[in-house]
This record gives C-alpha cells, structure tokens and sequence, in this order.
C-alpha cells in the first residue's frame, strides 16, 4: 500500500470537512420555531390514565387524554404542542389539541378522537376525521366536542396524514 | 449486429400486433346486461359490453341518447350518469392513457372520454333528462359543468361560448324560483349569443329540438395525426316552426353543435401525435435511404462481378446487405409507428339544437306542441315548467 | 515509536479515516431527526397528483366529516339541546337547496344529518317527519273512522307543528383551464331557523377546496 498517496487524498477529505463544517457557522436564520424530535424518543412513562392491552406487554401502554399520532408518514413531522379537555356546562366534554408542523412544507393532517367512558369503553361512536391545513412551521389547532354528556371521563386524539 | 436488428424488428412488429387485441365476451353476460332493456335498444347497449372499457363511454352516450329519443328516459338518465361518471373523473396517471402518448399505440387506445364538445353534450341531455323530472336543482348542476368542458379552447373567444347552456342554466333556475340567479345566466347567454332571446316572467314552457347530423371528426396532416372536425356530408334543412295550443310558432334560437365543435383550435395531444408523425416520416425516409444503398450495393456487386474484381464485388454484396436489413428495420419501425388521431366519435349528436320558451296554460295532459320535424315530442316537466324535446333525423337502431 | 508508526503507517492512516468516518456518522445521530421532506400528495390542491383520483366534487369523506362537525355544534347549542322541554325540529331535504356544479341527491346529506343528530341527541330534540306527513294522516284516519284501536299512547288533537327547521345551500367555484386542470371549492351552509319568529337559531358551513389535472391525451 502506498502511504504516502493514501495520506494525499485524506488532506483534500479533511479539508473538505473543515469547509463543511465552517459553512455550518453562517448566520442564516432558520424558521422558528424548530423541533426536536430526541426529547420525544426519550419520553417519562406516561402518568394518568392508560389503555392496557389484554396480554401484557404485548402493545405500549396507551395514555389517555394524549394526542396519538399514528402515522409513521408524520411522527418525525408534527410535535404535539399541548393537548386539553374541559367539561361544559351540560355535561359534554370539549377537547382540544394544537400542532406544530416541523418541515418547511405545507402537510394535510387528519384528526379525530375516541370519548371513553370510566370503564374505558367508548361512550359515542368515534368521531369523523376533520381535515387539518398546517402552514410550514406554523400551529394548527384541533378542537371537537362530544355529545354523551357527562359518560365522558377520558379521551384519545388520533393524528394521520391527510391523503 | 444484424441478430439484434432482426430481434428488435421483431420486438416492434410483435408491439404493433399486440394492439390489435379483441376481446372475446361471454354471451350470458351480455345478455344479463340487455336482460332489463327494451328489445329495440339491445343492438345498442350489447356494444357497450361487446366493445369493452375504451369504448364504454361512446357507446353510453350513443345508446343513452337513442333510448331518450324512444322514451325511455329512465334508461337514458341511467346511461348518461354512467358515461358522466367517467368523463367527470380526472384521469391523472391512467395505464390506458400513458399507452396513448406511446409512439408505437394509436390515440384511440385511451379511454373514450369525448372532445370537449362532446362531453358538453353529455351534460346537455342529462340535463334536459333533470328537467322533465322537473329536478331543476340538479338540471342547473348539469348545465354549468357542462359550460366548464367548453373551457379548453385554443382562443379565448370561445371558451366557455356555448350559450345554450347558459340559457339552460338561467332557465333551471328560473324553474327553480331564483330568479336573481336565472337573470346572471341569461346575461351569460347574451353575452356568447347576443341575437338570444330570453324567457319572460311568465314563460313556463321550453321546447327544445336537436336536428341535424353529427360534426365528423377526421384526421388531417401526412399522417392523420391532425384531429379535425367537419360538417356532415349529408345535408339537412332545419325547420322552426311549429303548432303550440293551436297557434303557430318559431324557435327564436340556435346553437350550432358543429361550431362549438370547431371552434376548439388545437390540442395538447396534438403535439404528442406530431411526434409520433416526425418519427414515423423519419422511419419512413431511413427505409428509402437504406433501400436506396441495397440498391446502389445491388450494382456495385454487379459491375465487380462483370469485371472480374472479387473485392468490389464483395463490398457491393455487404452495402446490398446492410442497406436491405436497414431498409427492413426502417420501415417496420414506421409501420409500427401509430401516430393517427382518435376520430372515434358521437356520432347520432345534432348539428344544430333550436330553441325557445314560451307561455302555455297547463291544461289536461299539458301542452299541445305540434308540427316539429319528426313528430314525435317528448314532454316532461312539473306545474312549475313543462319541456317538450325532439330530435331528428332519430339514431338508426 | 515513531518508527513503529513509521512501519504501520498505511493501516495507521486507514484507522484514522475509520474513527474520521465514524465520528461522522455518530455526529449524524444527533441530529434533531426531522423528516424535512414534502407531504404525501393529495387530491385536494395538488394538481399533480398520481394515480386514478376521483373527482372534484362531495364525496362519502366530505359528507362524513361535515355532518358530524354539524351534530356536535348543533348539540352545543343551548337553544336547540339545552332547553328544558326538548324543541321539535323538521330536518329533510326540503328547504336545502343545491347551486352548485355538482348533481347530487341532497337526501343523502339531510339523512345521515338527521339521522346522527336523532342518535347523539338522544331525546334532547324531537324530531318531526313532515316528508311522510300522508302517512301520519292515513293512520290517523283509521282510528278516528274506527277502523283501528287508538294505538297505546292514545289520541292527540293535532300532529306536532316544529318549532325549527332546517335549510341549507350548497354552493361553488369552479374553475378548470385548458391544460385541463379542474378545481372546484365547494360552500355548504347549514341553518336552523325558528318557524314562529324566523329567526336563524344555529348556523355553521363547510368548506373545501380540491383540484386534478387530466392527462395530456385528453387534454
């Protein structure tokens, strides 16, 4: 092996790198609000509320009262910003959940949500997809509302991308 | 070299074959298809099991069309949903389609979807079929997605130019009890047709009469590949006139299919068939040139031979050679090449669709329309607006 | 030593691209692991979509969504499901009209309405069925003329008059060019209005827009 012609194209390399990674220190102002999707891999276990499958360990917990995106087209797009519930005046439960679109392209997302009674069953039929328009890096706001009054104890928001 | 020339002559002859598919269908299923169809219409209908998908489309329109002028409005407003159901649907990345673009497949391999005119007309007829229901809602719906098939004409004058249909629109409306809505159509209409005369208030009666032969798609340029339309050779001399509750009458106005079907200018497609024309011309000249060096190869060997000199004599026979397999490759090569335009067509459409509204006070078994060619009024509608429809010359069976 | 490197400089240096390479490919890792790719396309606004789309019109998904935003909203609203007597209200196809491009059997958006709405209501509105009104009279008929016993909730001295009803509009914007791209937004508008004073108790609309091109061949 000719060492001397190795080390001739690893100086050229190296100093490509160094380029590249100067080139990283622009000053470029990139769209906020950015995500970072670690904190979500590292999530705590879920506290509050969870579905648990009928043979243990055989599915995750599911959390209650959470946000479910369960398209992998979107799990590395779209952070679930918060997610809340209120109970109105006549019993009915209001829920509501916002997102954060991570790319800088415009996403169709679809969302819809299971109102669960105490024994964890589904207190009314699930709810009709809604069509959801997130800007690039822009917020859109889910909201919907149940009609079994006050059955209502828990629910879960599904997320999927709108084809 | 000259294996894998004969190999793809081969592969191009077999391609030009293979376009030429008939497929066979089980009788039983055409006869379940006819089982619920008037026996006069079955000659029709059994083509629309017969000729397959690429003509399912025609042959609905055809059919649907000789059904309305028999009576069967029924079978006609089924026929006509069906056909609209495909002209309706945006065909993006169809396997038919793209079969069409290729060099090698002939236009008319696509889904018969209609000329713009054509796909109009569908609407039209479906339309008139919603307003002897007396469905207004749904006749008006007709009538403005038939306007939008007319919106891909070359020159801006005359897209979205076809009168009738906005004076359809206005009148479904007008039916329909919303007449702010029925006096913008009617603008419209004036608009493409200022000689148009519009319904009055009290008007309750429109009649609508379909003459004439159908416009003739043709195929212009060296190749075909040049879609073009023409008025048909047989002649036909409209009359206006006619009997409404005993006093005479005239249809005030006209619109002229055959414009509306030439007036569209050229269409994308075309360039793709230009194409197809280019490559075949070009085929076509490679053939003669190669044929040309057989030949000229053909006497060099000849003159080599008379002269005793074995090396020209074997250098004629190689260029009688090569240009004779090039020749052969060229001219498979252009004989393959499709690029005529899809003339199929509608072909028991009007030339001409007369029409005009009038009063008429609903007596027993509603207006009296007499003396329009052909004789035979079709009459539908509600207390609100009647229509009497006719068409002549009527679709031989 | 330097002369141990000296000797084993060749696979020396390869052991420094490897760890360089690596140390790469850990950098990689950790990144913040945004997908910053575009969306799948739809048949909603991207004209280049593939496959066999639909067309542009109301489909099964747009009647779903719509009438159980519809549902929930209505059943919101304290006038129509909160009042301590439930409200009587009329919902058909009767008052609803259609403007736009589309043929549509309209029935099929007032039934699932009316149905969803009576299953979530679940007695908090009574509904009144005025398209089959004749059918009423006819059964009324025969116990008066004796010719059926009185039923087991007895006789009532008229059938119920609705105190709401339901008219609505579905509207559009179409727009197709010569390249054969067609759009169309399309307006739905819901209303329930009070028959004695005629004032609009709830409101809502749906909206949406969808486009397709053809392809070349037909165009």
């Amino acid at each position: 092996m000719n060492g001397k012609s190795t080390f001739g194209t690893l100086v050229p390399v190296v100093a490509l790198l160094a380029f590249a990674l100067a080139g990283c220190q622009h000053a470029r102002v990139a769209p906020a609000p950015q995500c970072d999707f670690r904190a979500i891999k590292a999530k705590a276990p879920a506290q509050g509320p969870v579905l648990v499958p009928l043979v243990p360990g055989s599915a995750e917990a599911m959390p209650l009262n959470a946000v479910n995106i369960m398209d992998a087209a979107i799990t590395n797009k779209i952070v679930v910003q918060s997610t809340n519930a209120r109970r109105e005046a006549n019993g009915d439960v209001s829920v509501f959940a916002r997102l954060l679109n991570c790319t800088d392209f415009a996403l169709q997302l679809e969302a819809r949500t299971h109102f669960l009674d105490g024994a964890q069953i589904d207190a009314e039929p699930v709810t009709a997809w809604t069509r959801l328009h997130a800007t690039a890096h822009g917020f859109v706001a889910y909201t919907t509302r149940s009609t079994a009054g006050p059955a209502v104890e828990s629910y879960l928001i599904e997320v999927r991308e709108g084809r | 070299m000259i294996r894998s020339m004969t190999a793809a002559t081969a592969a191009i002859l077999a391609l030009g074959g293979c376009m030429e598919t008939t497929s066979q269908v089980d009788p039983k299923a055409v006869q379940a298809y006819l089982a619920d169809k008037p026996a006069e219409t079955h000659k029709l209908y059994s083509k629309v099991v017969t000729e397959g998908e690429g003509n399912r489309v025609l042959n609905l329109m055809r059919a649907g069309l000789a059904s309305m002028e028999l009576g069967h409005n029924e079978l006609a407003a089924k026929s006509f949903d069906d056909a609209l159901l495909t002209i309706e649907t945006v065909y993006a990345d169809d396997e038919r389609a793209k079969e069409a673009r290729s060099t090698f497949t002939p236009e008319d391999r696509k889904v018969f979807r209609g000329e713009p005119y054509e796909r109009a007309m569908a609407f039209y007829y479906r339309g008139v079929l919603y307003l002897s229901e007396g469905d207004y809602e749904n006749a008006r719906a007709s009538f403005k997605s038939g306007i939008l098939q007319d919106s891909m004409a070359e020159q801006e004058e005359f897209r979205e130019d076809f009168a009738l249909l906005d004076f359809l629109t206005g009148w479904a409306s007008q039916c329909n009890g919303d007449a702010s809505l029925a006096a913008e159509d009617y603008a419209r209409a004036k608009q493409y047709n200022p000689e148009a005369m519009i319904p009055g208030a009290g008007h309750n009666l429109l009649v609508l009469a379909d003459l004439g032969y159908a416009p003739v798609k043709y195929g212009d340029g060296d190749y075909k590949e040049l879609l073009k339309v023409k008025k048909n050779a047989r002649s036909y001399s409209p009359n206006r006139s006619f009997g409404l509750d005993g006093s005479a009458q005239s249809l005030a106005n006209e619109e002229s299919v055959l414009r509306q079907a030439t007036t569209r200018g050229g269409r994308e497609i075309d360039f793709v068939l230009e194409g197809k024309a280019h490559f075949k011309e070009g085929a076509e000249e490679t053939a003669q040139a190669g044929a040309a060096v057989a030949q000229a190869g053909m006497a060099v060997g000849m003159a080599g031979l008379a002269s005793g000199n074995e090396d020209m004599a074997r250098m004629g026979g190689g260029m009688a050679a090569v240009g004779g397999l090039v020749s052969i490759f060229a001219s498979a090569a252009a004989e393959a090449a499709k690029p005529e335009a899809d003339t199929r067509q509608w072909d028991n459409l009007p030339e001409s669709v007369y029409y005009g509204t009038y009063q008429t006070v609903a007596g027993e078994g509603g207006p009296s329309v007499e003396g329009l060619p052909g004789g035979r009024v079709h009459l539908g509608g509600d207390e609100r607006c009647q229509v009497a429809w006719t068409r002549h010359p009527t679709t031989s069976l | 030593m330097l002369g141990d490197i000296g000797d084993r400089r060749g696979s020396g240096i390869s052991a420094f691209a490897l760890a360089l390479g690596a140390a790469v490919l850990v950098a990689g890792c950790q990144t913040t692991g945004v997908q910053n790719v575009a969306g799948t396309p739809t048949n909603y606004q991207d004209t280049r979509t593939a496959g066999l789309v639909r067309g542009t019109g109301i489909e099964s998904q747009d009647i779903k969504s719509m009438v159980d935003k519809m549902v929930r909203h209505m059943l919101a609203n304290p006038t129509l499901a909160g009042a301590a007597e439930p409200p009587r209200v009329i919902v058909d196809s009767a008052y609803f009209e259609n403007q736009s491009s589309q043929r549509i059997d309209k029935d099929v958006l007032t039934d699932r309405l009316a149905t969803q709405l009576q299953i979530s209501a679940n007695g908090r509105i009574l509904f009144v069925n005025r398209e089959r009104a004749d059918m009423v009279e006819k059964e009324r008929a025969l116990k008066r003329a004796g010719k059926t016993d009185t039923g087991t909730v007895g006789l009532t001295q008229a059938v119920a008059g609705a105190d709401y009803r339901l008219s609505g509009r579905i509207t559009s914007l179409d727009q197709r060019t010569r390249s054969g791209v067609q759009q169309r937004y399309m307006n739905i508008v819901f209303r329930m209005t009070d028959l004695e004073n005629g004032i609009t108790v709830w409101a809502n609309q749906y909206d949406f827009k969808k486009a397709g091109q053809d392809d070349v061949v037909y165009r």
